[in-house]
């Protein structure tokens, strides 16, 4: 037996024994000074309880750091998806971590956020303490001081969010709230509000239609034809009026429910 | 209801698996560290051949193991069990007694870290 240093470690190198009855022919053994336990990372029912027990820590916190924090998420699908991308990039590169250390936490925090959803679906105050309310920042025209300190909401974010929305005088509004997800949702005064033809009491032909697309990127949509009422012998004709013989040279054709086809063929690609 | 039944039996079965996860580590740790005090009572009666057999059982209750301790463990603490029995191995071969009481001191600690680790306790959560 001999003894060499690697890496600040000290092994100890031991000659061949039993080939064959042990699957190592030569034994490196880290000896002398090990330290036991290595105290990293977690195993399965561990995993379980933390992945709860952190889940529940940063809703709260995301809660009480107030709407303004969120932005377009509800707090549960915020932290959802704070976490879940992090646990999966964790065994992506740790290839020591058991893949089911990543997995299991992921499958938990989705069961709680579907059983989260469940409740919030049947309970108001359960709603109310998950996702907060709405809150009135601007009241007939009058700025709620209180409320905006309640949320931490500043003066200059609310002209930035006015601004946002294509008002500069705070007078022209009547109604701000600032909602769940953080927006703010702002209503002015019936006189500051762009003219509709129903304000001027004009009556306008409802001329809207939806275009249903049938061909995408020469691929022929069949569903999509059979919901417009079409068939194929239609869209052969078509085809035919625009000197095209296949759906696979068309990059975009669509109708809508006035019949109104735009069709646009593919581009010869270099 | 059924978007509240779906989940709450997914995570009640996670947990379930998680628990007979925990009891299956012990189970296995506990058969291969038996054999191995087997084998340290013996070396101490100079007993090498009976020993070395002794070892070779225990690590042929951890070989079983080895698929589902890799899918569960981290890979780090097996690797250095591996090694520390490839330690013991080599002690007995060559009946260094001294290489052999630590290197078995140290693998022993190593099989009981392990159940030590899936157990639901305060401090394994916190």
């Amino acid at each position: 037996m001999f003894l060499f240093i690697s890496g600040g470690q000290q092994y100890a190198l031991h000659g061949f024994l039993h080939a064959g009855q042990f699957p190592y022919s030569v034994y490196i053994c880290r000896s002398f000074g090990k330290h036991y336990p290595t105290e990293r990372g977690g195993t399965v029912t561990t995993a379980f309880f933390r992945t709860i027990i952190l889940y529940l820590v940063l809703m709260v916190g995301l809660r009480l750091m107030g709407k303004r924090q969120i932005g377009e998420l509800e707090p549960s699908e915020l932290v959802l998806t704070l976490i879940i991308s992090d646990l999966a990039a964790v065994p992506m590169q740790d290839y020591g971590i058991p893949l089911v250390n990543g997995l299991l936490p992921i499958v938990v925090l989705l069961c709680l956020s579907m059983i989260l959803s469940f409740f919030n679906l049947k309970s108001i105050r359960f709603r109310a303490l998950l996702c907060g309310r709405p809150t009135i920042i601007i009241s007939h025209g009058k700025l709620q001081q209180q409320a905006m300190a309640k949320n931490r909401f500043t003066i200059d974010e609310l002209l930035e969010q006015l601004r946002n929305q294509g008002f500069t005088d705070l007078s022209d509004i009547k109604y701000a709230v600032l909602e769940t997800s953080g927006k703010l949702s702002i209503l002015p005064y019936p006189e500051k509000t762009p003219v509709t033809p129903d304000a001027l009491g004009m009556a306008v032909p409802d001329t809207l239609t939806l275009p249903i697309l049938l061909i995408n990127d020469g691929h022929l949509m069949t569903e999509h034809l059979r919901s417009a009422g079409r068939d194929e012998g239609w869209l052969e004709e078509i085809l035919k009026e625009r000197n095209l013989t296949s759906p696979a040279q068309v990059f975009l054709l669509s109708v809508d429910d006035a019949g109104h086809v735009i069709c646009i063929p593919k581009e010869e690609l270099t | 209801m059924k978007s509240l039944y779906i989940p709450a039996a997914i995570l009640v079965l996670v947990f379930c698996l998680s628990l007979s996860s925990a009891s299956y580590v012990e189970q296995h740790a506990t058969l291969c560290t038996r054999s191995l005090v087997r084998a340290d009572s013996l070396v101490r009666q100079n007993l090498w051949k009976k020993a070395e057999t002794e070892i070779r059982q225990s690590y042929h209750h951890w070989q079983q193991s080895h698929d589902l301790f890799h899918a569960i463990l981290e890979h780090q603490e097996l690797d250095e069990a591996e090694s520390l029995y490839a330690a013991v191995f080599a002690a007995c071969d060559v009946q260094d007694e001294p290489d052999f009481h630590t290197a078995l001191a140290q693998l022993q600690k190593a099989l009981q870290h392990l159940p030590e680790k899936q157990q639901i306790s305060l401090a394994n959560i916190f």
